[in-house]
């Protein structure tokens, strides 16, 4: 018999209301990484918005202690767009892009060697906001930093305006290396 | 071994009728490095079974580059170290409001160059997810994809390659890989704490 899968799914959550933010908490620490999914992820309550994110241990951390670098490129420009941003109270999963009432995000947030305790975290996120609006439509690629050498245990996504739509799903994965 | 119940007709793969039936994972875990105290020179993940359809590396890095914060670690396979590489990359530099750019040819001596960090900044690490796709499979050249980089925080010191995605492809031959190493562009050696896993996928 096995010892345990490689690749499980940890939780999932399908939104049945509209929700101001999911957070998944009480995260084990017997995986190598942890790999977040959103699946058909709308808005409700405003026009349009990026994701955002927060970690900690116990509970997440609301400090200036996240920063990301993104590349992407967004339908209605020609141009494909590099940027950063430092010293900031929250990670993101897509920036240029936006989800909205018809235009859902799907993603995939890759949190490496998240429970050690020796180095800042590095979270991976691969970003594709559905074909609908030129405007919001897109692909991003993001490199997220938590400065933090604790483990993760908590994981909260909420949108940078408004709320999640009822039907937006959330899985959460665990990879455990040999 | 499988057994089928004379009883009930009851189908399964365990030797307990009535037990949950072992379904092999499709994604599992065949190495790993961490690297130790003295750091290394280079990472190499050798005698790969065939056995997989696809291979994948995930790591966290960091180099023992000086000076920088930004460093790079190249991908060889099958001890493979002249120009038979084909790559090409898009990147991202930390600079505000820049365009991303690419570089890499048809002519290269890595199967791919990845945006990572140097230990100029402490606790500060890159990470990679690298894909190599149908790697047994003697009918076609290799090729690869992968997603890496490192967020310094604004450190701009020399600051180019930060986020990268990018593709290689090897064709000298169409050889299955049975041997992948890794070592720092511009460092001498990946400092302690920087692990490599590979994972098949079936």
């Amino acid at each position: 018999m096995p010892a345990g899968l490689t690749y499980e799914t940890v939780a999932t959550t399908t939104l049945t209301t509209t929700t101001a933010s999911v957070t998944f908490s009480t995260i084990s620490g017997s995986y190598t990484d942890l790999i977040l999914v959103f699946a058909d992820v709308k808005l409700s309550g405003a026009a349009d918005s990026a994701i955002n994110f927060q970690v900690g241990n116990g509970s997440v951390d609301t400090g200036s202690n996240y920063s990301f670098t993104i590349m992407g490129a967004r339908s209605a420009s020609g141009t494909p767009f590099s940027n950063r941003l430092d010293t900031t109270t929250q990670g993101r999963s897509n920036w240029y892009t936006s989800i909205t009432s018809s235009v859902a995000a799907m993603s995939q947030m890759h949190f490496m060697d998240y429970s050690n305790t020796t180095t800042f975290k590095s979270i991976l996120a691969n970003s594709r906001v559905q074909p609908g609006d030129a405007n919001y439509s897109g692909t991003e690629t993001i490199v997220n930093l938590w400065r933090s050498t604790s483990a993760i245990n908590t994981i909260k996504v909420y949108p940078n305006v408004g709320s999640f739509t009822s039907g937006s799903t959330f899985t959460l994965y665990g990879i455990t290396a040999a | 071994m499988a057994i089928r119940s004379l009883k009930n007709g009851t189908f399964s793969r365990s030797l307990l009728i009535g037990n949950t039936a072992y379904d092999p994972p499709d994604f599992e875990s065949i190495a790993t490095v961490s690297v130790g105290s003295g750091g290394a020179a280079n990472v190499e993940f050798t005698s790969i079974p065939s056995t997989f359809a696809h291979l994948q590396i995930r790591a966290i890095i960091q180099t023992n580059r000086g000076t920088y914060t930004v460093d790079e670690f190249n991908l060889q396979v099958n001890g493979v170290t002249s120009a038979n590489y084909s790559r090409h990359e898009l990147l991202s530099s930390a600079m505000s409001n820049d365009t991303p750019y690419s570089q890499g040819s048809g002519s290269e001596t890595k199967m791919a160059n990845i945006p990572t960090i140097s230990g100029v900044k402490a606790n500060y690490f890159g990470a990679a997810i690298i894909d190599i796709l149908d790697y047994a499979n003697t009918n076609k050249y290799k090729t690869l994809r992968y997603l890496g980089g490192a967020d310094s925080n604004g450190d701009t010191v020399g600051l180019h390659n930060v986020l990268g995605l990018g593709s290689g492809a090897l064709y000298v031959n169409t050889n299955a890989i049975t041997s992948i190493k890794m070592y720092p562009q511009n460092g001498t050696q990946f400092n302690q704490y920087s692990r490599f896993a590979l994972y098949g996928v079936k």
